[in-house]
């Protein structure tokens, strides 16, 4: 019996855990790889190094011509003139260069090859991470908390129940005003493809997960953000990481505090449209 | 046991309720609209460990920042806001100090001189907001070239930054317009880079020449001259200098094969670079031809007896968009290589003329007349949808498209009190960043290279 009663705890335990715990795995997975095939793109063309501020610069990085010649004379003689051309002045200036500013004295600081590490990266990048996960309940706890938190649990799921209908209706029209609040917000920071050849096809999808303060608690993820970021359609990929960017950009999301659990999870659709919508 | 019946549905309603509360339903928002401002870019000086490589990298900069800013897509942000100093290329930039200059990317690159002279040109290009790399590449070249390497560069980091190819890296053939000592108009090819360094002439003054157009090769133009007296297609090679009459009287694919007066216009080639479309004057007024540049066979097209002019490939060479008075005024009409399927795609009033195919193949530009007004247009190439009008003046004409299709450069006269002055404009698609092209004086008839390889 004794036996028959742990074994049940242990595979409910089990279960409960991988409920609880294989989403957020899964979701981490998925942005795993994402980083490294950023680097192996870029290790292949230059010789870039760890993406992370190494704390001592390489001496003499020596950057090794992984292109080389990329350039091996672009055009043959500069302009063969056919026959003698006769030089006119006044109808093409002679100025070869565009009538930009003059020379900017280029920056007289001779780059003084000083050994010391040249300012290795103060501040440690935020490393922006899933949130923190809750510390698990130890199985006794849960055990000594069980019958409370069934109470608990009925009473609230009751009350959260009767709640919600009581507000339908406002509840829909605070929705609605955060809609357009975060609309209004996000364009801002948004910049649209609409050159690209068929902007309809440009629609991507964005999680974010803000605290109260309207921080995001973590990186903004696309929905099926492997595919669209390596995306042969490079429109695509930028209209990806142009969303990344707005959503990062668009920080703080100025919102009503007092309806925070509304917008503690907001799905963006950026869809690109000539006419708007 | 019941007790511990009763803690296991407890343990499943607790597991439940958690759950369904994950699962709550995020806010959900749709964005249409975004900002049209051009990108914050950053552009420090390029870096160097010598006063010259210095030097280059600073002219290397510019070039590439004017680059940029002339797509109207970017922003360069000013040197004197820069707050943290590039040193070393090879170190992870300080995001924050970029992100608080509002700079979304960062631009840095070094110039190395090496022992034999060559420059070696790397650069980075780096997100300030998601703190990326988005591109690192290394070019090497002849110190000559530098100018290529800086735009070559400006294209791959436009290319990163939106998607579509650049056009940089291209040079830009047009007919330079002046005046003789008795006021007889002068009208001579010139050609330079897209950003108007580096221009010289083509032809000489002792005649007309007129409608250039870049074989995809960019080795070779086709254009009108005048040489003969009359409106003569001539093929000239840019490397060689070499040119060629076609079509006329005694020249290559002579008139044994169609009876031509001679009079041919505005000659276009294929996207292959194989053949050419051109209208000929025959007996039975303008028609469209295809000319194979191998074989030399001329094949006729179109047999109305209203003029069919202009003839433009698509970009997959299956179909050729030409403007007619078919119809009673004229407008374009699209047809397939071998002049079956002819359909009319444009019906507004007005006179439509000079189609071009656009190198994106969905849209075809135009120009048009309208009372007294010029109008450079746009229209879905099967005539589906409405057409999109970006611009609107005393004269236009010729227009000609960048290699990416974003952009079209156009003939623009303009009334003044001595005459009509013509200069060569640019405007992207959506109608946005009209621009004068950086040409020397008068100029008019623009065409586009591809891009330089």
């Amino acid at each position: 019996m004794r036996g028959l009663v742990l074994s049940l705890f242990v595979h409910a335990g089990i279960i409960a855990g991988g409920l609880i715990y294989l989403p957020r795995v899964s979701s981490m997975l998925e942005s795993a790889p994402i980083v490294p095939i950023e680097l192996v793109t870029l290790a292949d063309t230059t010789n870039v190094r760890a993406a992370r501020p190494d704390p001592e610069p390489v001496e003499e990085a020596a950057p090794e011509e992984t292109i080389d010649d990329v350039i091996a004379e672009p055009e043959g003689a500069p302009a063969p003139e056919p026959e003698p051309v006769e030089t006119e002045p006044e109808i093409i200036d002679a100025e070869p260069e565009t009538p930009a500013a003059p020379d900017p004295e280029p920056v007289a600081e001779a780059p003084e090859p000083e050994p010391e590490p040249v300012a290795p990266d103060p501040a440690p990048r935020p490393e922006r991470r899933p949130d923190p996960q809750p510390a698990e309940p130890s199985l006794n706890d849960m055990l000594g908390d069980l019958s409370r938190s069934v109470a608990e649990t009925r009473d609230s799921q009751a009350a959260d129940e009767g709640a919600r209908r009581a507000a339908v209706g406002n509840g829909e029209e605070m929705t609605a005003t955060l809609q357009v609040m975060l609309r209004s917000h996000l364009s801002r920071c948004w910049r649209a493809s609409l050159d690209a050849p068929e902007p309809d096809e440009l629609a991507v999808q964005l999680v974010l997960t803000l605290d109260r303060s309207g921080e995001l608690t973590g990186p903004p993820r696309l929905s099926d953000q492997a595919r669209i970021l390596n995306s042969p359609n490079p429109y695509l990929r930028v209209a990806g990481e142009r969303a990344l960017r707005a959503a990062v950009q668009c920080q703080p999301y100025p919102l009503p505090p007092e309806a925070y659990s509304q917008w503690r999870q907001i799905e963006v659709n950026f869809s690109p449209s000539l006419y708007g919508g | 046991m019941t007790r511990i019946l009763v803690l296991f549905a407890a343990l499943f309603a607790l597991i439940g309720w958690s759950a369904a509360s994950d699962a709550q339903e995020p806010l959900r928002v749709d964005v249409t609209q975004g900002n049209l401002d051009p990108m914050p870019i950053a552009v420090p000086d390029f870096v160097g460990a010598s006063d010259e490589a210095l030097r280059r990298g600073a002219d290397i900069t510019r070039v590439v920042a004017n680059d940029l800013a002339s797509s109207g897509l970017f922003a360069p942000v000013d040197q004197d806001a820069f707050i943290e100093d590039i040193t070393n290329i090879d170190l992870r930039p300080r995001f924050s100090d970029w992100r608080v200059i509002n700079a979304d990317a960062l631009l840095v690159g070094s110039v190395t001189i090496q022992e034999d002279g060559r420059l070696v040109v790397g650069f980075r290009l780096w997100d300030t907001r998601l703190e990326e790399q988005l591109l690192g590449l290394q070019y090497r070249t002849a110190p000559e070239n530098w100018r290529r390497v800086a735009h070559r560069l400006a294209d791959a980091v436009y290319e990163r930054l939106t998607g579509e190819t650049g056009y940089f890296n291209t040079r830009i053939v047009y007919v330079s317009e002046g005046r003789g000592i008795d006021g007889e108009p002068i009208r001579q090819l010139a050609w330079m880079d897209q950003d108007g360094a580096n221009p010289s002439f083509l032809t000489d003054r002792s005649y007309m020449a007129l409608l250039p157009n870049y074989s995809p090769s960019a080795q070779e133009i086709t254009y009108v001259s005048f040489l003969d007296g009359q409106a003569t297609t001539y093929l000239y090679n840019l490397e060689t200098g070499r040119q060629e009459a076609l079509f006329a009287s005694g020249g290559a694919g002579a008139a044994s094969q169609v009876d031509l007066d001679g009079q041919s216009l505005s000659a276009r080639f294929s996207p292959d670079g194989s053949e050419l479309a051109v209208s000929i004057e025959t007996r039975s007024g303008h028609d469209i031809h295809l000319f194979d540049l191998q074989t030399r066979n001329l094949q006729r097209l179109t047999q109305h007896p209203a003029d069919d002019v202009e003839p433009s490939f698509s970009p997959d060479g299956g179909r050729i968009v030409f403007s007619s008075a078919r119809g009673g005024g004229s407008q374009l009409y699209v047809m397939n290589r071998d002049g079956s399927d002819v359909q009319r795609i444009t019906f507004g009033s007005g006179r439509y003329t000079t189609p071009v195919w656009s190198p994106r193949g969905d849209l075809i530009a135009f120009t048009k007349q309208v009372g007294g007004q010029f109008l450079l247009g746009v229209v879905r190439a099967d005539g589906s949808g409405i057409e999109r009008i970006l611009f609107e003046g005393y004269f236009v004409d010729t227009p000609a498209w960048s290699p990416n299709g974003r952009v079209l450069l156009f003939t623009r006269g303009e009334q003044r009190s001595n005459g009509t002055r013509y200069e060569i404009w640019s405007i992207d698609l959506a109608g946005f960043n009209l621009r004068r092209l950086a040409t020397g004086g008068m100029a008019s008839d623009p065409a586009w290279s591809p891009l330089i390889e």
